[in-house]
């Protein structure tokens, strides 16, 4: 999770992602946002976040950002 | 049968009371047969595409999910290693790609015979464009693209499908109604509710004042000012047009949205919103977050993620991260996906280079606005300007307003000459001191005063009500739960007025124009 609050904090630090739940749906993360984030998931984690995935479940926290990175590599 | 024909008004009281009484156990099946029934009254032929398309669909997302179902059994097999198991997800993925490809492009082949050809072909036989095939096209993409990410399985039922891309409210003009949400609703078993029928009915007044006391009474003004010569059109009287032009547009297709909206919501089905106050927004980006919603949804959904997500645009970002600073890495990618969006916004609009050049204004206004972000919040700060204050608020809103209207230039005046000898003269023959002699030249010829003025007097009422109504639901309140639990002497007067307005446009009408957005 550290890891993880690292790479968002240094995609906005306007953001408390420890303890904000309503990312999304509070407009708390715009479009750019989404896709730094994005971006910055796919290259730590060696991942490829479909658009698909862009839904405020997966993105209004960080623990929500952390079980989709988690099921993603699951996946493969 | 158009949405303002006593006709319409039967065939929705009709429905209403077998919907609710006799067909209690099978809603779904009466409401399909109701939409086949009306679609087939309304475009004739046009239902051929409509069921083949739907067949087309249907079929695809049912491959679609039967290998998605193939790949999950494969996956399960024990003796493969985590590199076997994504070996047989890209495999699938492959496939799954190709099914999705072909329906969508299919799809979109159809849409652009029917849409296009003949503008861009003037010579070529021209095909009557089915009504709302842009709406239910979109639909299917969006359903289509939801099942290929594995969001929802695909319709095992082929009658509920075609009910979801052929509900009558919404089949005219929208909204692009998602499958998740539209789905449920038909499934569901409605009881009769008093409250939300009231406001379903009060939705529907308010649409028609909307169409027939604006909409309706500009129309001619603003087609003797634009479809014709403007080459001697004080500025003054075109801004005036604009500003004309402006309500009728929003005036129609709203006022068309809430009307269906309404009549949808008679039958407990509530359809997306399309419209939250889009003239208080305080940006071009935020316009289009009020603005015709669920195709912005759709764009930002299926076009703008997707493309923005793409290797090749992640990469660019990066690239501008290093050699042009962090800004420009985090807006660049998405401003060149903005532009897109746009660009196709302008195309599904219309062939026409008018409907390109208004689309690729919002896009780059909005691409330049998020660029130069950092400028202007500088410059406020350098000025000690309070930017929460309710002052700069009223300020965005009004700037907002000025561009949108700017782009309704190129939305409304078809010929492109026109559309750029329009834009001059509002910057070099403002000519104010002409404003009066030019609107009474410009729209008494071959209409007497009285019409002329009686309809514009009646669409200023009009306006002054939408205002009122918006500014207080922009406030937070919720307009139709306090006229409902206001006195009914109160509720009855309000009405009253309305149906008054209403009935006293038909004294200035001359010809019952559809909508705008119908032609989409």
């Amino acid at each position: 999770m550290d890891e993880l609050l690292e790479i968002l904090q240094d995609v906005t630090d306007e953001v408390d992602f420890k303890t904000e739940e309503h990312l999304i749906d509070d407009g708390l993360l715009n479009s750019f946002d989404i896709l730094q984030i994005i971006s910055a998931l796919d290259d730590a984690y060696g991942i490829s976040i479909p658009a698909s995935e862009i839904v405020p479940a997966n993105f209004n926290s960080a623990k929500a950002m952390l079980a989709l990175v988690n099921r993603l590599q699951q996946e493969g | 049968m158009s949405l303002f024909s006593l006709g319409y008004l039967m065939f929705n009281g009709i429905l209403l009371i077998l919907y609710y009484t006799v067909c209690r156990r099978k809603q779904w099946i009466l409401l399909l047969a109701a939409s086949l029934f009306y679609y087939t009254l309304l475009s004739g032929q046009g239902m051929v595409y409509l069921l083949l398309h739907a067949l087309v669909t249907y079929a695809g997302a049912r491959r679609l999910s039967s290998l998605e179902d193939a790949c999950r059994i494969r996956r399960k097999d024990p003796s493969l290693d985590r590199e076997g198991k994504k070996k047989v997800k890209a495999a699938f993925t492959r496939r799954k790609r190709v099914v999705l490809w072909t329906v969508i492009i299919l799809h979109l082949l159809v849409l652009a015979r029917l849409k296009y050809w003949t503008d861009l072909f003037p010579s070529a036989p021209s095909l009557l464009l089915p009504l709302g095939i842009s709406f239910y096209t979109f639909m299917s993409i969006s359903y289509l693209v939801d099942v290929y990410g594995g969001k929802y399985p695909a319709e095992q039922n082929f009658a509920r499908l075609l009910l979801y891309l052929s509900w009558f409210p919404q089949m005219i003009q929208g909204p692009i109604g998602r499958y998740p949400d539209m789905a449920p609703q038909f499934q569901k078993t409605h009881t009769f509710d008093s409250d939300r029928a009231r406001r379903g009915m009060l939705l529907i007044l308010f649409g028609l004042l909307k169409k027939y006391v604006v909409a309706d009474m500009l129309v001619n003004e603003i087609s003797d000012l634009f479809d014709g010569p403007v080459d001697g059109l004080p500025g003054s009287l075109i801004v005036f047009g604009i500003l004309l032009y402006s309500a009728q547009q929003y005036a129609d297709f709203s006022g068309g949205i809430d009307i269906v909206a309404g009549f949808s919501s008679l039958f407990g089905i509530e359809l997306a919103p399309n419209f939250r106050q889009p003239y208080f927004s305080t940006s071009l980006g935020d316009f289009w977050r009020r603005w015709h919603i669920s195709l912005g949804a759709f764009m930002r959904d299926y076009v703008f993620y997707p493309f923005a997500l793409l290797k090749p645009m992640q990469k660019f970002g990066k690239w501008c991260t290093k050699h042009l600073g962090k800004h420009a890495g985090r807006v660049l990618p998405a401003c060149i996906a903005n532009i897109l969006v746009f660009f196709i916004v302008g195309i599904w609009h219309g062939a026409q280079l008018h409907y390109v050049l208004w689309g690729l204004y919002n896009g780059l206004v909005i691409a330049l606005s998020d660029l130069t972000a950092p400028f202007w919040t500088g410059l406020a700060n350098k000025l000690h300007m309070n930017t929460e204050s309710k002052g700069f608020h009223v300020f965005r809103i009004i700037r907002t307003f000025v561009i949108v209207n700017i782009g309704w230039y190129f939305d409304r005046i078809t010929d492109f000459r026109s559309c750029m000898t329009c834009l001059a003269r509002t910057l070099t023959h403002f000519d104010a001191g002409h404003f009066a002699s030019a609107l009474v030249q410009e729209f008494c010829t071959g209409s007497d005063k009285l019409t002329v003025f009686g309809s514009m007097a009646l669409a200023l009422v009009g306006c002054i009500v939408i205002f009122v109504v918006s500014f207080r639901k922009e406030t937070g309140h919720d307009v139709s739960g306090e006229l409902m639990a206001g006195k009914p002497a109160v509720q009855g007067v309000l009405v009253m007025l309305s149906l008054m307005l209403i009935l006293s446009s038909f004294l200035f009408t001359t010809s019952a124009g559809g909508f705008l957005y119908a032609n989409f």
